[in-house]
């Protein structure tokens, strides 16, 4: 079992829209994938029209009674466990856990899943906190999205530096280039200057109507059945993060 | 804090069928007043489904199909496990799937065994999903039409409803399944039952062939009785795997045909002096023949199915001489088979085949003339009994230093014993005879690696000296020869040396008493 969080302590990257899709690319090429939704907005389990069970919340997670809140989607290998209103204090919780161990807390809770999935996919909250903290530790790999401008890039380096902290490895990283307009001259121009660095992989995704609509549509792209270019992108970059999560 | 022990549910799928005053068709017409039900999918096509001779995709609870273009293994639950494009055949092996997980999957269940084909199955599915109100699929219907062909004709199957859960929304699907128990759809719980039904156009019922020998033998039973029916069971086995061999299906067939006649062997000579001497000795002499004219063949088998295990052993620079020694044997293995076709269909081959029978069931025949009124339990007793005493009282005195003839001797006293306890099981507990036998595997299975080690290295060591040493080829071969018979030698000092523990673990007290409890008449019926 891999874990992967999608992670930029920035918001509105495309962190979502990166981790919806590229769960429901993983779980198409027939790996069994659960998707986990972090965020207390719960985007991710809207686009899959999931909505939490009544019983669950924030102590059913900590405690690790959360297996029956997992739920299936429309798509067959892909599960998803949905967020809940009480994860926005998340972190709070987290740190209130025994205190030396709660940077490994979400390791801990996701490691009895090994034997039921072959990814499972994190989509994080934008933040910095002992829940960042907790998903950089717990991921094989943190995919991070970064929209060719210069503010995008200081998240980039922000999560550089916890990484470092925390005694990690910079390898685990895994950037590309998100949301990207290519009439633009600056995302050109930011592309040109740091896309050749190793963090960078070589796959983005465009920005595009089909992406954006996705809220209204609440599916992952290319599963309507039509010729989506929006969904062989994140195809392209599932396969790239594979490649890369070998090579290590 | 690390979390153990919790387990997730798996989504179920459970099967209704049609009965006469309830069609599945129109009760998921009435479904759609309380549920919102889209079709999402419809398929026909023709599948063709496979299993080994001894069904073991079936006891794994598998199912290898191949359809159009492909191949695919699922699980009895429904569950796909792997699938991939695959050209039709009338046969596979394991090699014959290309490289992949799936390859591998079914390599761990069906080993050297052939997968044939078994049945037709052609089906129209359709599947609907059910949503709720944000138009998520909460559950999965389908919708089954089928017709099974076989040799023995056609079959159009009950019309089937499968309900699949959709993980984290078991309501919705507890109240579908209880709407279709309310209609009178009944619900079949496993693949069992459906497969049963699809195979009743085929020769074949699943199951119908297995290694576990059982005979049913009433208590009263007499030597004479005992030995027609253990004999006449052990015939039918030989004749079962006749075509199989015949037609080189796979080396199993020649197996199990060769440990039937073994088995005959055995129990031939280990109640001799209960049976008719004059017609013992000839039928003896007779299985004696099928046993040597047999052997060749398996022999070449034995390497042939260790190619693998044999050049993982070896490092790549003498692979290439032992792939020249298989080749050599691959070709040596045609011409044997030939030489045991013609006997196998030879006028003396059938001649034992019905002088046996009719030995065996005639009414007349010396078997039931001689020593008429002895019950055939005492005699099994006092056998099993005796020789279990000489297995131990051999196995005791055997240490590390023991000469390797030892070994070899006590293992044949072994599987005297072993025989002697299936042949005879009905006369026992059951559960305490599978018992003891799992026990005992262990010893054999030690015994029995100890003595195919040295089997291999000798005949192995044999052909080195026969190699004529000038040519290159026979460099080759004699390189990799030499290389294989130390890492035998290797692996036969770890065998003899895991064999003490292992007979201390049979030997145990506890096993001794449980032989005798279990062969001792007056105790019998204790717990
Ligand atoms: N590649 C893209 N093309 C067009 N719109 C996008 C793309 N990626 C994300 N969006 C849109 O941008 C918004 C923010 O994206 P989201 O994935 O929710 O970001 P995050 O999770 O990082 O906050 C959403 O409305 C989403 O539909
Ligand atoms: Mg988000």
């Amino acid at each position: 079992m891999k874990i992967i969080a999608v992670y930029s302590s920035k918001g509105g990257v495309g962190k979502t829209a990166s981790a919806v899709n590229l769960a429901y690319t993983a779980a198409r090429t027939g790996k069994q994938v659960l998707l986990c939704d972090m965020d207390s907005q719960g985007a991710a389990s809207f686009y899959y029209r999931i909505k939490p069970k009544k019983k669950f919340n924030r102590s059913c997670l900590l405690s690790g009674d959360f297996y029956q809140f997992i739920r299936g989607t429309d798509y067959d290998g892909l599960d998803l466990l949905p967020a809940h209103f009480s994860f926005r204090n998340l972190d709070i919780a987290l740190k209130e856990a025994q205190k030396e161990k709660s940077r490994k807390l979400l390791a801990d809770l996701l490691l009895p899943l090994k034997s039921e999935y072959d990814f499972i996919v994190l989509d994080c909250p934008p933040n910095l906190t002992v829940l960042s903290e907790n998903i950089i530790l717990a991921a094989d790999s943190i995919v991070t999205p970064v929209v060719p401008t210069t503010l995008s890039l200081l998240a980039l380096e922000q999560l550089l530096k916890l990484l470092k902290k925390l005694d990690c490895r910079k390898e685990k990283i895994l950037a590309f280039f998100s949301m990207v307009e290519r009439r633009k001259a600056l995302h050109l121009a930011v592309m040109e200057k740091y896309g050749k660095y190793r963090i960078f992989m070589k796959s983005s995704i465009p920005y595009t109507a089909e992406i954006e609509k996705m809220g209204l549509h609440r599916r992952p792209v290319g599963s309507g059945g039509n010729q989506s270019p929006a969904a062989h992108a994140y195809d392209l970059l599932w396969q790239e993060i594979g490649q890369r999560m070998s090579e290590k | 804090m690390p979390i153990t022990g919790r387990e997730m549910k798996r989504p179920q799928e459970i099967h209704f069928l049609s009965d006469e005053t309830m069609q599945t068709g129109e009760f998921l017409a009435s479904l759609a007043s309380s549920f919102v039900i889209e079709e999402t999918d419809r398929r026909t096509g023709r599948k063709r489904y496979y299993d080994t001779f001894d069904w073991r995709l079936f006891r794994a609870e598998c199912l290898f199909t191949f359809e159009e273009q492909g191949v695919e293994l699922s699980r009895f639950n429904g569950l796909p496990v792997a699938a991939i494009p695959a050209g039709r055949r009338e046969q596979y092996f394991w090699w014959d799937i290309r490289e992949s997980e799936l390859r591998e999957k079914i390599k761990a269940i069906i080993e050297m065994r052939a997968m044939l084909p078994l049945l037709w199955l052609d089906y129209d599915r359709k599947t609907f999903r059910v949503l709720n109100k944000d138009r998520k699929t909460v559950a999965r219907i389908v919708l089954c039409n089928e017709q099974t062909s076989a040799e023995g004709g056609q079959l159009v199957l009950p019309e089937r409803l499968s309900l699949r859960e959709i993980r984290g929304y078991g309501t919705v699907f507890a109240k579908l399944c209880k709407s279709c128990r309310s209609a009178g759809l009944r619900p079949v719980d496993t693949m069992h039952e459906l497969l049963a039904q699809a195979f009743s156009v085929s020769t074949r019922k699943p199951l119908d062939y297995g290694a576990k020998f059982r005979v049913e033998l009433p208590d009263s039973s007499t030597v004479g009785e005992a030995v027609a029916k253990i004999c006449l069971a052990l015939a039918e086995t030989m004749a079962i795997n006749h075509a199989g061999v015949c037609q080189d299906i796979d080396s199993e067939f020649l197996h199990d045909f060769r440990i039937a006649v073994r088995r005959t062997r055995s129990l031939l000579s280990l109640l001799k002096k209960e049976l008719p001497p004059e017609q013992s000795a000839f039928f003896q002499a007779e299985f004696k023949w099928l046993g040597g004219v047999t052997g060749p063949v398996r022999d070449i088998d034995v390497y042939l199915l260790k190619r693998e295990e044999y050049l993982a052993m070896l490092p790549a620079a003498l692979h290439s001489g032992l792939n020249l020694f298989f080749d050599e044997l691959d070709r040596r293995r045609k011409s044997e088979v030939k030489r045991l076709r013609r006997c196998l269909l030879s006028q003396r081959y059938q001649n034992l085949v019905d002088d046996w029978r009719h030995y065996l069931s005639a009414p007349d025949s010396a078997l039931f003339a001689f020593r008429r009124k002895k019950r055939c339990r005492a005699v099994a007793d006092k056998q099993i009994k005796k020789r279990f005493a000489s297995f131990v009282r051999d196995g005791d005195t055997i240490t590390g230093t023991s000469p390797d003839r030892e070994m070899h001797k006590l293992r044949i006293k072994g599987k005297k014993l072993r025989y002697l306890l299936e042949f005879f099981r009905a006369f026992y507990d059951e559960a305490e005879v599978e018992r003891f036998l799992k026990h005992m595997k262990k010893l054999q299975d030690n015994l029995g690696a100890f003595n195919d080690l040295s089997v291999q290295q000798q005949m192995l060591a044999a052909r080195l000296s026969q190699l004529d040493g000038r040519t290159k080829r026979s460099m080759q071969i004699g390189a990799s020869l030499g290389g294989l018979i130390s890492v035998l030698a290797g692996k036969k000092r770890r065998v003899r040396s895991a064999f003490q523990r292992s007979y201390a673990g049979f030997s145990k007290a506890s096993n001794r008493d449980l032989l005798i409890w279990l062969t001792a008449d007056s105790r019998r019926g204790m717990p």
